[in-house]
């Protein structure tokens, strides 16, 4: 929908300063998620004219079809738009599943048409990933077939699959030797296809094709690194894209020194590495861009190459995955698309193949980040709406969205929870938006183009629950565009058949910039009256004190990749202290549909975040060999506990949830009391130096 | 420069008779301070003679003391003519002149202007002992890339813009001269290598005396000219952009340097070549930080580093009377393939310490150089005399 269908009536403008920006409701025909399509729309209004249609990454959540069905839809013109990587095997592309989400690359109108009637394709629904430059798509690449060379590892083996951006796995703690690497496969996302491998986005490498480089840059036994990365695609100065490994700092090296680095003269021959590396910048991409689409091309790679490994007795040895990324939105309830797909490689039931697979994440940074807020109505004669002061940045040159989940109904339709509206900083307030599709709420500015927009949408099965979405364009741009106002909104929730024990849950989505990279977004947040930042002592308060009113919630935050079944997830503690460190997110997460119990209460467990209270972070290796660097967060205390727990499940430990809990629970005694809120750690602190083998 | 005046931002070397000579080089466009040797103002209980103070004081002094005429001796004798001894006796500065003296008589220059500019370095060979014959020879040939070429190569200022952050500190602290990094390699300090440092200093002299002739007559356009988006973190020098000066200077002190070392004999500066690799790699890092910094295209460092390696090997055969080669080189930048980095290894082989014959694609090489016996070993007593007193810098001192 490039145009809203029709106009309805103007909503009664507010006394107050007059403004160039107008709030309409727009009239649609249903069935269209309205925050996708205002995020396809807008993105054309943020890239050069002269630029042809842009292609995205995707997920697609199938339903009651195949891969090939799905495919087979679209006419010549449409097919064209479609490119369905060569990950999925002739073989998966036939299976009919009951739901499977995969990822495909399309361009914005086939993604539209698919929005426009998801249902008419077989699509439950469809989650937008990131802008993707043309060239980067090898549309020729041929379908993977099943057949993969055995890689014997000796008895005792398990593997370290670590997911991350910037790995630069050349490093000598990587290595088994001066021209040896320990890392059997790496598959780099972000590179041109054309260079190892036979994929549709990115390249592969195999340890005799890495070694061979090691080789070829190697004198005077010292690696010439960047121009091994050069060579191995990683990175490419003139291409413009950007590589952290490049910088003195990296987050995958970093991560993957902690899960699996080793000195090169004492390098075990049973912890193989095999690793993804992800995309770290998409150019020109304004809507923020969601890494799932990569995440999931990484996890169908490495799941079929650990599959590869053999013991010498036959066995296939287990693998400990690590992805020490998070986001903040979601519905957090395990049933987000990362936690459905997560699940279908990791949940229990997938013990009983033959290969034992564990997935780490970090419980995420965003304890203190202000961007979640749980919004409840206790039983009274007169239930008053509540407001959540929203500041957005300026400067913000990436698009912002705001989730507010309801709660879970079975009936149907659904009950008419709350309705929202949303003020402007110069005081313009939306009309209402409810729990129903058909239409929404468009903010114009003076030149007619849309620049936010508040709309309900039905997440399907599995979440089953609705959301109501507000959706900001960026708030500065270099090039004329349609701008949302920075500053202090509000969003105002009135309650109506919202139950006195049921709660609305709000996320703001993550939009903030690294440090290190070019500045994109700014981190919008709530900003209450009412919430308490500090102690009495002036220092950061890390738990909502007692019986708040404030709607504002250091509680829930965490991290919305985290909230499945089945992944071990981890909360930061600083190790001089024993406490939590103060971003380290926190539960609960919420019920999935009709249960009475969540899937976690937060974290499994904590580890080292930080040595102390001015040590921030912890040391693990920089992107040259032999240097080390400091990196704080929750990022590094998720690959601390996949190496102890690799090196427990090398002696015959489940390295499961449970198991992971009691182990916490025993190292928590290491600590000095108290014992810091399941909400954080989990089963308790556990206490790894890295220097155990 | 004046000779004599200590000056510059190390007051305290001027009381040690002369390394303020490293701060003269500020005449030169670009060696300011050697300030990571500043700590040694110890020395500075000596002032300088022009003080007003001290030339009061002297003058009083004299009237004080000095009493009515004497006889002159009859048996003051002469001094010693062309001779090495009195290298000694003169203040490092001074001796840099007459370094400087050696090494830019022994060569000179003419241009061409084609399709794109060649700068023609020659070498002028005089028989030792003769009145001067001049013969000259191919030393370095450096023909500038197209117009077309250096757009291309402006992708890569703006990919490496991404590292300014990482390299701030470094991009800053190597605007002057190379020496303080290299000295973070080798031990090089004003105590303890003093020959060593003269030596290097000498040779970062007629690199610049040379890269900048160079640069002159190719008069290569700067990053900041083909775009308004560079914006570089550093002033851009005046001066063309090919070759890299810094890639020039660092280069040719690496090189001589490992030739230092390797003279010594000293035991573990004969392994392997990491030593002379190390120094390479940071030679090399400083080259590409200068694109970091947006003011240089990689292939300046490429012709930078081919300038700086060929004038190493130049000043060696002047330093050590048992050098038999000589090696020229030619760097045709139209060859070169615009979408290529910098890359030092297809230059040079540091272990073996030889420069590659041919660079690039085999049938279009984009440099080459040539190395062949001399039949008239080329002399210098003073740079013999300089380079002796710095390889015992590195020799390992016998114990009594």
């Amino acid at each position: 929908m490039a145009r809203p269908a029709m106009r309805l009536k103007q909503t009664k403008e507010p006394e107050g300063p007059r403004s160039s920006l107008q709030w309409e409701a727009v009239a649609t025909e249903g069935g269209v998620n309205e925050a996708l399509d205002f995020r396809l729309a807008q993105q054309a209004n943020f890239i050069a004219p002269e630029q042809e249609e842009v292609w995205w990454s995707a997920l697609v959540d199938l339903r009651e079809t195949s891969i090939a069905r799905f495919a087979r839809q679209f006419d010549d013109n449409f097919a064209r738009q479609l490119h369905i990587p060569s990950d999925y095997s002739k073989q998966e592309r036939e299976i009919v599943l009951e739901a499977k989400i995969i990822v495909i690359f399309a361009r914005t109108r086939l993604l539209r048409l698919v929005n426009a009637s998801p249902e008419k394709f077989g699509v439950a629904s469809v989650q937008l990933g990131a802008i993707l430059d043309r060239d980067f798509i090898d549309v020729g690449t041929k379908i993977h077939s099943n057949d993969l060379p055995i890689i014997t590892v000796p008895n005792g083996s398990v593997i370290t699959a670590v997911i991350d951006d910037g790995i630069a796995f050349g490093n000598n703690v990587f290595r088994d030797g001066l021209v040896s690497t320990r890392v059997q496969y790496v598959t780099i996302l972000p590179t041109p296809p054309g260079i190892g491998g036979q994929v549709s986005v990115g390249s592969e490498l195999e340890k005799p094709q890495i070694d061979a480089l090691l080789v070829s840059n190697t004198t005077a036994k010292l690696l010439d690194e960047n121009r091994f990365y050069q060579q191995a695609g990683l990175i490419d100065y003139a291409d413009g894209t950007f590589s952290p490994t490049s910088l003195r700092r990296s987050h995958g090296t970093h991560v993957m020194g902690l899960a699996a680095g080793y000195p090169m003269d004492a390098a075990p021959d049973d912890r193989p590495i095999i690793c993804a590396i992800l995309p770290t910048r998409v150019t020109e991409d304004i809507s923020g861009g969601s890494i799932l689409p990569s995440l999931i091309l990484a996890l169908q790679r490495l799941t079929r190459q650990a599959a590869r490994f053999r013991c010498e007795d036959g066995t296939r040895p287990p693998a400990v995955f690590n992805f020490s990324y998070g986001n903040f939105a979601g519905p957090h309830d395990g049933t987000s698309p990362i936690a459905r797909v997560i699940e279908d490689y990791f949940a229990p039931s997938c013990d009983e193949t033959d290969q034992v697979l564990r997935m780490f994440l970090p419980a995420g940074n965003g304890n203190l980040s202000r961007t979640h807020a749980m919004l409840a109505f206790p039983a009274a004669a007169n239930r008053p709406a509540k407001t959540l002061d929203f500041v957005l940045m300026p400067d913000d040159r990436t698009a912002s969205e705001v989730q507010m989940w309801m709660p879970y109904s079975a009936s149907s339709p659904l009950p008419k929870f709350v309705t929202v509206r949303v003020t402007t900083p110069d005081g313009l307030q939306s009309g209402p938006v409810g729990i129903s599709a058909g239409s929404y709420q468009a903010l114009f500015d003076g030149n007619g183009d849309e620049v936010a927009r508040l709309s309900f949408a039905f997440e399907p099965f599995p979440t089953a629950r609705g959301v109501i979405t507000l959706s900001l364009n960026p708030t500065a741009s270099l090039t004329p565009a349609p701008l949302a106002p920075s500053g202090r909104w509000k969003i105002d929730v009135k309650p109506d058949e919202i139950a006195p024990d049921e709660s609305v849950k709000v996320w703001i989505e993550r939009d903030d910039t690294l440090p290190g990279f070019r500045r994109g977004g700014r981190q919008p947040y709530f900003d209450n009256a009412d919430y308490q930042r500090f102690d009495r002592f002036g220092g950061p308060l890390a738990i909502d004190p007692p019986g708040t009113d404030c709607p504002v919630r250091r509680a829930g935050t965490l991290s919305g990749f985290a909230c499945g079944q089945s992944p071990l997830v981890i909360g930061a503690l600083t190790q001089s202290n024993g406490k939590m460190s103060d971003y380290s997110a926190a539960g609960p997460t919420t019920p999935p549909r009709d249960a009475p119990d969540a899937y976690r209460d937060g974290p499994d467990a904590s580890a080292r975040g930080d040595d102390s209270p001015v040590l921030r972070g912890v040391l693990s290796a920089g992107s040259r060999s032999g240097s080390m660097v400091r990196l704080t967060g929750t990022s590094v205390a998720a690959p601390r506990a996949a190496r102890f727990t690799v090196n427990q499940m090398a002696v015959g430990a489940p390295g499961d949830r449970g198991w992971l809990w009691v182990q916490a629970e025993l190292q928590d005694h290491n600590f000095p009391p108290p014992k810091p809120e399941v909400t954080r750690t989990g089963g308790g602190r556990l206490d790894i130096s890295v220097n155990e083998t | 420069m004046a000779n004599g005046s200590g000056g510059g931002p190390e007051g305290g070397f001027g009381g040690f008779g002369g390394f303020g000579g490293f701060g003269g080089f500020g005449g030169f466009g670009g060696f300011g301070g050697f300030g990571g040797f500043g700590g040694f103002g110890g020395f500075g209980g000596f002032a300088g003679p022009e003080s007003p103070l001290n030339t009061e004081a002297l003058l009083t002094a004299r009237d004080g003391i000095v009493g009515a005429p004497l006889d002159l001796d009859p048996n003051i004798v002469q001094g010693c003519c062309e001779d090495t001894a009195n290298l000694k006796r003169l203040s490092p500065e001074v001796r840099s002149s007459i370094f400087m003296f050696e090494l830019g008589t022994r060569v000179t220059f003419s241009a061409k202007c084609g399709e794109t500019a060649t700068a023609c370095l020659w070498r002028v060979d005089t028989k030792a002992g003769h009145p001067p014959k001049v013969q000259t020879k191919p030393l370095v040939e450096m023909t500038a890339p197209t117009i077309e070429q250096f757009k291309d190569q402006m992708a890569y200022l703006s990919g490496y813009a991404d590292l300014r952050q990482d390299r701030a500190a470094e991009i800053l602290a190597q605007l002057p001269t190379p020496v303080p990094f290299l000295a973070s390699i080798v031990f090089m300090d004003p105590a303890r290598t003093p020959f060593t440092i003269e030596l290097l200093n000498a040779a970062l002299r007629f690199a610049n005396y040379n890269h900048m002739r160079i640069k002159y007559t190719l008069a290569a356009k700067r990053p900041i000219e083909f775009s308004p988006q560079v914006q570089p973190m550093i002033p851009t020098p005046t001066h063309g952009s090919l070759p890299s000066g810094h890639a020039t200077e660092s280069f040719i002190t690496a090189r001589l340097l490992w030739k230092l070392l390797r003279a010594s004999g000293t035991p573990q500066y004969q392994q392997d070549g990491v030593w002379g690799e190390m120094m390479m790699r940071l030679a090399s890092r400083i080259a590409v930080n200068r694109t970091v910094a947006g003011v240089h295209f990689p292939v300046d460092s490429v012709a930078g580093s081919l300038l700086g390696l060929t004038l190493a090997e130049f000043i060696y055969e002047y330093c050590d009377p048992t050098a038999q080669f000589r090696t020229s080189a030619s760097f045709d930048g139209t060859r070169f393939d615009a979408a290529d980095d910098f890359d030092w290894h297809q230059l040079y082989d540091a272990p073996d310490d030889l420069q590659a014959k041919k660079s690039g694609p085999s049938n279009k090489p984009w440099a080459t150089t040539k190395r062949s016996k001399s039949k008239h070993p080329s002399q210098s007593a003073p740079l013999e005399w300089l380079w002796e007193k710095a390889v015992a810098e590195w020799r390992d001192l016998p114990c009594a």
